[in-house]
């Protein structure tokens, strides 16, 4: 009997040992769940932490390929090698299809910091922080969603404006007008400029309400607000802390060749910490360390403009003669593979008035003359240059061209890339810029002030803006007469180049189709090149199918 | 196994050799009845044979009943025996009538021991229990494999390729890996399709590839909702009971000892372009240039000029190599197998210990798989009223090395070599970022899984109530595995290192209270169960870069310049109850009914708990009075409905926060952490429901020479999960919702045969087929979900797209955003643009039907079997994406390409696929037709007989050769129609082999 009692017992103490409620409850072990992960100040400022790294995403380091799409197509560079598939621009009418993945990356990319900013805003006003913190993690997120819903109304036109947090499936967007986006973007930046600190009393990297006021004002300048752009860009130009580099600083300052411009694109040179008062919003790069996106051990991760952008100096042949060694840390331009060659006008016409005294145009910063670093060839020593090509050799070709050396570090990649310190040979793995990029530059405002006085008519002022660059690169100043908007476009080019995300502002300007027919005739003689069209993107064929409880009206032109 | 008490009545409708049987019957009857007083102990001695075949049965076991006392048969079947008399001999032997004879004072006893032939007696495993095959109500199939022991299977589950109706297993590529499994039709879209495995009544959550073949008993297939409803919400894909083999008591030590080898070669001999053809697909890829406007080719074109600058040499010639880099990352793998088992018992005990060693290599060099495994399956009768055992085993799978980067070894350039003149490798042949493929090979490479299994159990008959039996199951599974890499060319030829550590635990832990028992015609049996399940897992990875000296490896991390660690972890858990009763009147009504009720921690909070009931009934109608259908022998209708279901993932209806390594502020910063939300919460997620109804038909014809079943069914999947499409404009490009209902429908037919028998030569078949009709019946919302591809009344696998029809040619007129070279699409909607539009529904994944057939001829101790396996897609159907399509880049002049691919070029313009030199706007995915049939498994096996087995004092000894895979008739091109892999250049061949083997018992 006593057997069966303990039986019994056993039964019931096993059914006991799993009827606890709790034995169900959900716990994740390994990550936040939405529940938890928004209550304090780390909790937000790790939140906006993202926010930078997807803009760094976005325009710089995605890919080999997307973030250069803001350059590709445009008047400043063609296709070094064309046609491989949907994700170049030959033709660009399959590059631009509405079911590519160019334009569909792109704004999903966007998109992402837009939701990223609005869960922050959203979930702001339940947290525990003091109203003061509120205020400056409210004003860093309204900026990247300014940044963002900028970037994507300049692309797309009118796009749905989302300006909260979505918690459930939502499939009827339509198109807000462009004037609405513009108007939620201005509103925003307001907001930032207003209660983001002052740039001297942030850390490197971060944005300021300089970054704020330089964006606003080329936001007015879309929006049509002349007088407003031109406040805004006096408040940053105005501003103590920041001013035009004017002599040599740096990690290279007594490097030769070399001038104050090539300092400004030299390794550890971008950052206030190094003396610089010209950057306003600099993206921040560190090799080799965690959140950092370089890596000296592979390609990924890197802002590879130095692939895109140099020569392919390996395969120039001269009468069967290679004079090249590749790739090479020096000015042949690192390991180049020629995707990216500027055009003609790019590399010469816009320099011709002052092809000697602008600085800007000097051998260090626009790469013209090549040392043939070969040896055990008769052109070993010997320089090549691009403005009288051996026989033989046209230019520009992909092997061989100008390109702008602000996209490579010549004798300053990472030591581990290095495969040979005397000689400096590179690794096959090399191929990024290893430096920190300008997002905003006061060169810019400048330009963007200049902008806004030529839409208020007042050249004189535009003018002597203009003039304020390029008498730091020693180039003649420009008569108030000649001040266009081309001029200005032009002036862009000399002082931006490839470092400018030039499609945004000729999208901005509705100036794209113009100027690719005037000055890139790769693709203006295209069979399926340029067309009036491509002054705005499709809106992705994924997000209008997926988008099944309302009609988003596609672009002109895109119908195919 | 059914005893059959051999008496006067009940065996004059046999056939003439039970009318021998009968004779001595009757002898033993009348012995019995003349001497039943003498009690004494005598020798009584004889033959036993089996009177089909005349031979004499060696191993047979013959036991006084009643007692532990008895013996075997020797090597002639012989047979001496001292007993008591009266007394009852009980003779039994696997797969033959247990009979029990009386004897009285015969000296002599022969015996003849017929083959069981009523396979429906057999018992099969039905979860949380088992049946008599001719209880069962609803569609349980017990898999042959039996018949595919001496295919070279190093995954239990190959040997079940095309033998079971409705279960289809998919082909593997690699060694050891265990194939794709489902059963019926796809009953979900996004939610979890894999099959339920269980083993030894426990779930069992690890690779296949850990379970020893040789171990394993029985394995049984639930297929319908009404018998897969005792697992509830996990078993709507179906379920898989695998049994391990065990002792039987009162059996003498058997030892078995199996050998084989087997050859791994390749099924098709795909291969890249040799320098030759290498040549003429630059010159192709540069058609523009290389032809005239008429097509022909131009005499200036010098191909030379196009070949990638690191083929030539520095005076711009081609270099001297024709190289096989294909060849030189492939050998000829092998297979060996050796397994040994020892089995056995007393009266109180039986127990098995089995020892398996596998060694697989494939046919891509380190492509390899060992495997050893120890079992042991131990039970005891402790007390009268207990019985306790344990089946446990160890698995360890070594892995280790690397395979060369098989998806860039077929685009290497045959005019580039992977080593220099030293012998060292060339780490960029093409010298862009493109790595040798032999990188990934010269690597030190350790890689590990070590599987531990236990599970105990305990049975205890409860007194006062007869047929009250209490069991408790407690399951155990741990896994280990452990990764370890060191490469001094990875991290861009910097060096590094990783150490990848993963462990996995789970315990089942179920309670089963059954009840048996029989009044008069009534037979009640009743179970039930609570049960509970957790699951851990924990990983650890620890990562560096950038090492002056690699020498210590991954034992040496801090040597890296740039280290990382990475760690996650997860647990679910789940508890249950289940209550089952079955019924069964006169012998010929059966009802069976279940309910089972499910929570799991990864259902939303709103939804903790779900149900699922069942309810099949049975009607054997050839025991019925009325029946009198002579070539009948049984005829029965069952019928089931049930629900199961199927479960959301862990974590699935949470929103979840990634946070990652995400900036870094200023120069010498420190790194900073990012989050963001990466998916939306769902609290109303639940799991998906299939409500099916079976209907089937069993029958054995002609004194079982044609034994079959034929099941209809019709499952409805309700409340699908699907990660549903929604514009990425809210951040997500989807959710996590259920979405609406799908509807698989099919019939399945199992027929086996007796064809021809004499007592030298039996040819039998069995053959299997399968058809299943799947639809999306209804979507939540408006209609059609075309960015989800689902499309009410059409199957989940349709293929939705762009019809094409050729190539444009040269000079003629091309739509705009199209060029020569690439596919025509057809303007479905004759408007005046290619667009969105145009798509159409081209076709469906799905088959039409699979259909599988044995064959096997048995002669005098040789047995040869055949084995046909086919899956068909009829009209449209059984698509796979088989685009080759190639088009003039840098990489693509510089890459190889597999050989043969019918690309077009002005040369060739009949050619299938697409070579452009423009990329068009758009450019369709080209989709075939995969049917084949495949001469999947042939073994011919010789069993010796008499003497030699005398002479080497064994009991079994046979010998065979067989193949696999060595024949595939398809359309199909590329790798493998089954694998869907077309001419890919990553692509993997499936292996055909050829073994020998021995198996051997004393």
């Amino acid at each position: 009997m006593k057997k069966i009692i303990n039986i019994i017992l056993l039964i019931v103490s096993f059914s006991l040992f799993s009827c606890n409620e709790s034995f169900l409850v959900e716990k994740p072990i390994d990550f936040f769940s939405g529940d938890n992960a928004y209550k304090t100040l780390i909790d937000f400022n790790t939140s906006v932490n993202m926010l930078y790294s997807r803009v760094r995403t976005e325009f710089y380091t995605l890919n080999e390929k997307r973030p250069f799409d803001y350059i590709y197509g445009t008047d400043i560079v063609f296709d070094g090698q064309p046609s491989e598939s949907s994700d170049r621009y030959s033709p660009m009418k399959t590059a631009l299809a509405p079911t590519g993945g160019i334009t569909a990356d792109h704004w999903k990319g966007l998109y992402k910091i837009v939701s990223d900013a609005n869960t922050i805003i959203t979930r702001l006003p339940a947290s525990q922080l003091t109203a003061t913190q509120k205020l400056l993690i409210e004003a860093q997120a309204k900026f990247f969603r300014a940044f963002a819903y900028r970037t994507l109304c300049y692309l797309y036109g009118g796009v749905p404006l989302v300006t909260a947090e979505v918690t459930a499936a939502k499939t009827d967007f339509i198109r807000a007008t462009k004037a609405d986006v513009l108007a939620l973007v201005t509103s925003d930046l307001e907001f930032s400029a207003a209660n983001l600190p002052g740039i001297a009393s942030v850390k490197d990297g971060e944005i300021s309400n300089l970054a704020a006021q330089h964006l606003l004002s080329e936001v007015y300048l879309a929006a049509g607000q002349y007088q407003k752009a031109v406040a805004a860009a006096t408040i940053v130009i105005g501003d103590a802390n920041v001013s035009l580099m004017q002599n040599r600083f740096g990690s290279e300052s007594t490097s030769n060749p070399g001038d104050v411009y090539y300092d400004l694109f030299r390794p550890g040179n971008q950052n206030r910490k190094s003396g610089n008062k010209e950057g306003i919003w600099v993206i921040q790069f560190e090799t080799d360390v965690n959140g950092g996106a370089s890596v000296s051990t592979g390609q990924g991760g890197n802002y590879l403009l130095e692939r895109n952008h140099a020569p392919m100096i390996r395969d120039l042949s001269i009468g069967g003669v290679s004079p090249f060694r590749w790739p090479v840390s020096d000015f042949t331009g690192g390991r180049g593979i020629g995707w990216a060659i500027p055009t003609v006008y790019f590399s010469d016409s816009i320099w011709k008035s002052d092809f000697t005294n602008d600085m800007r145009n000097s051998n260090c910063n626009f790469v013209r003359d090549f040392t043939a670093n070969k040896t055990g060839t008769i052109y070993y020593g010997k320089i090549i240059s691009t403005k009288n090509p051996p026989a033989g050799v046209t230019v520009p070709n992909r092997a061989f061209y100008a390109y702008q050396s602000k996209c490579t570090t010549p004798y300053h990649h990472p030591s581990s890339l290095i495969s040979n310190a005397a000689t400096f040979d590179l690794k096959s793995t090399a191929g990024g810029t290893y430096t920190d990029q300008y997002m905003f530059r006061l060169a810019e405002t400048y330009l963007l002030r200049a902008e806004a006085y030529l839409g208020l008519g007042n050249t004189a002022n535009a003018a002597t803006d203009i003039n304020v660059v390029r008498a730091r690169a020693k180039a003649s100043p420009v008569a108030p007469a000649n001040v266009t908007i081309d001029y200005i476009l032009d002036e862009r080019m000399r002082e931006l180049g490839v470092e400018e995300k030039r499609r945004l502002t000729l999208m901005r300007l509705g100036k794209l189709y113009d100027r690719v027919m005037k000055y890139n005739p790769y693709y203006a003689k295209m069979t399926d090149g340029m067309l009036p069209t491509y002054n705005l993107w499709p809106i992705p064929f994924s997000v209008i199918e997926a988008n099944t409880g309302a009609v988003l009206e596609q672009n002109p032109g895109y119908n195919y | 196994m059914k005893e059959q008490t051999t008496e006067i009545s009940g065996t004059l409708s046999f056939s003439l050799r039970k009318a021998m049987l009968i004779v001595l019957s009757l002898t033993f009857i009348s012995n019995v009845l003349f001497s039943q007083n003498e009690v004494q102990s005598q020798k009584i001695s004889g033959i036993i044979t089996d009177p089909a075949t005349g031979e004499s049965l060696t191993g047979v076991s013959v036991i006084i009943k009643g007692t532990s006392k008895g013996t075997i048969s020797d090597l002639d079947g012989k047979f001496t025996l001292s007993t008591h008399r009266p007394a009852t001999l009980v003779i039994s032997y696997i797969g033959y009538i247990t009979q029990n004879i009386m004897v009285t004072d015969q000296k002599v006893l022969n015996i003849s021991l017929s083959q069981d032939t009523k396979k429906l007696e057999e018992v099969v495993v039905v979860g949380y229990g088992k049946q008599k095959k001719i209880d069962l109500t609803g569609s349980v199939v017990s898999a042959n494999i039996e018949d595919f022991k001496n295919s070279p299977n190093t995954n239990i589950v190959q040997s079940l390729q095309g033998s079971v109706p409705g279960l289809n297993v998919g082909q593997v590529t690699s060694a050891g890996s265990t194939p794709s499994i489902s059963i019926r039709g796809k009953n979900t879209i996004s939610g979890n399709a894999n099959v339920l495995i269980i083993l030894d009544g426990i779930q069992y959550n690890n690779s296949l590839s850990s379970i020893n073949p040789d171990d394993i008993a029985s394995i049984d297939v639930l297929k319908d909702a009404s018998s897969t409803a005792v697992y509830g919400a996990q078993a709507a894909n179906g379920v898989l009971l695998i049994t391990t083999r065990k002792g039987t008591n009162n059996q003498k030590p058997k030892v078995s000892f199996l050998s084989s080898y087997t050859t791994q070669t390749p099924t098709v001999n795909l291969r890249p372009m040799e320098m030759s053809e290498y040549l003429d697909h630059v010159r192709d890829l540069n058609w523009d240039k290389a032809y005239l406007t008429d097509g022909t080719p131009d005499p200036s074109f010098n191909v030379v000029k196009y070949v990638d600058a690191s083929m030539k040499d520095a005076s711009g010639n081609l270099l001297p190599n024709n190289y096989d880099w294909w060849k030189a990352a492939t050998k000829a793998g092998h297979i060996l197998e050796n397994q040994l088992s020892v089995t056995g018992g007393g009266e109180k005990i039986n127990y098995l210990i089995s020892a398996g060693m596998t060694d697989q290599s494939g046919f891509i060099m380190n492509d390899k798989f060992k495997r050893n495994s120890l079992r042991v399956n131990v039970e005891t009768q402790a007390t009268s009223w207990w019985k306790l055992g344990v089946q446990s085993f160890g698995s360890f799978v070594n892995s280790d090395g690397a395979e060369p980067n098989l998806g860039t070894i077929m685009v290497q350039s045959p005019l580039l070599t992977p080593f220099d003149s030293n012998g060292d490798i060339i780490p960029y042949p093409f010298n862009t970022k493109d790595e040798n493929p032999f990188m990934t090979y010269y690597v030190d490479d350790y890689e590990r899984h070590n599987y531990l299994f236990a599970n105990i159990y305990s049975e205890i008959t409860l007194p006062f109530i007869k047929g009250l039996k209490y069991r408790f199951n407690y399951g155990n599974n741990y896994r280990i595995d452990k990764h370890y890499y060191a490469s001094k060319y990875a991290g861009g030829l910097t060096g590094e290192a990783f150490k990848e550590d993963t462990q996995y635990n789970d315990y089942t832990f179920d309670n089963i209270l059954s009840y048996d028992n029989s009044f008069g015609k009534h037979t009640i049996s009743a179970t039930f169960l609570y049960g509970a399940v957790e699951r851990d897992n924990s990983y650890t990875k620890a990562d560096a870069v950038g090492f002056s000296r690699i020498t210590l490896g991954y034992n040496s991390l801090q040597s890296g310049a740039s280290q990382h660690t990475t760690s996650n972890a997860w647990q679910e858990t789940m508890n249950y109850q289940m209550a089952r009763l079955n019924y069964k009147f006169a012998d010929r009504y059966l009802l069976t009914t279940t309910i089972r009720r499910d929570g799991y921690s990864g259902f939303s909070a709103n939804n903790k708990y779900a149900y699922f009931p069942s309810v099949a009934l049975g009607w054997i109608l050839s025991e019925e009075s009325f029946f009198k259908v002579k070539w009948i022998d049984l005829l029965k209708i069952r019928s089931g409905y049930g629900v199961s279901g199927n479960q959301t993932s862990r974590y699935k209806s949470l929103a979840t926060v990634a946070t990652s390594n995400a900036y870094v502020f200023g120069d010498g910063g420190t790194t900073q952490i990012g989050q963001e939300l990466n998916a939306l919460s769902n609290n109303n997620l639940k799991w998906e429901k299939t409500t099916g109804l079976n209907l089937g038909i069993d029958f054995r014809l002609l004194k079982s020479r044609l034994i079959g079943s034929v099941d209809l069914y019709k499952n409805i999947t309700n409340d699908l999960l699907f990660d549903v499409a929604i514009p990425n404009i809210t951040g997500f490009s989807s959710i996590s919702s259920n979405v609406g209902k799908l509807q698989n429908s099919g019939i399945e037919v199992n027929l086996t045969s007796v064809n021809f028998e004499n007592k030298k030569f039996r040819w039998s078949s069995t053959a299997s087929f399968s058809t299943n009709i799947n639809k999306i019946v209804s979507l939540t919302g408006s209609g059609d979900m075309i960015s989800s591809n689902l499309f009410i009344g059409k199957s989940i696998g349709a293929v939705y797209g762009y019809q094409t029809n050729g190539i444009y040619q040269l000079g003629e007129i091309v739509p705009s955003g199209y060029y020569p070279g690439t596919y025509r699409v057809v303007n479905q909607n004759d408007d005046n643009v290619i667009n969105t539009n145009d798509r159409i529904i081209l076709g469906h994944t799905e088959p039409a039907y699979r259909v599988g057939m044995l064959n096997k001829f048995e002669y005098m101790g040789f047995t040869l079997s055949i084995f046909l396996n086919s899956i068909q897609g009829g009209k449209n159907g059984y698509l796979g994406a088989n685009s080759p399509a190639t088009s003039k880049s840098d990489n693509t002049i510089r890459w190889n390409n597999i050989s043969g691919i019918d690309y077009w070029s002005p040369a060739n313009p009949n050619g299938k696929y697409p070579r452009f030199v423009s990329s068009p706007a758009i450019a369709p995915t080209f989709y075939q037709d995969r049917s084949f049939i495949r001469l999947q498994d042939i073994s011919l096996s010789y069993q010796f007989k008499g003497s030699l087995l005398k002479t080497l004092n064994m009991q079994n000894l046979t010998l065979y050769v067989s193949g696999k895979n060595l024949a595939t008739w398809t359309k199909w091109g590329g790798w493998d129609p089954e694998t869907g892999q077309g001419l890919t250049t990553g692509g993997r061949p499936v292996m055909k082999g050829y073994s020998v083997g021995i198996n051997v018992t004393f």
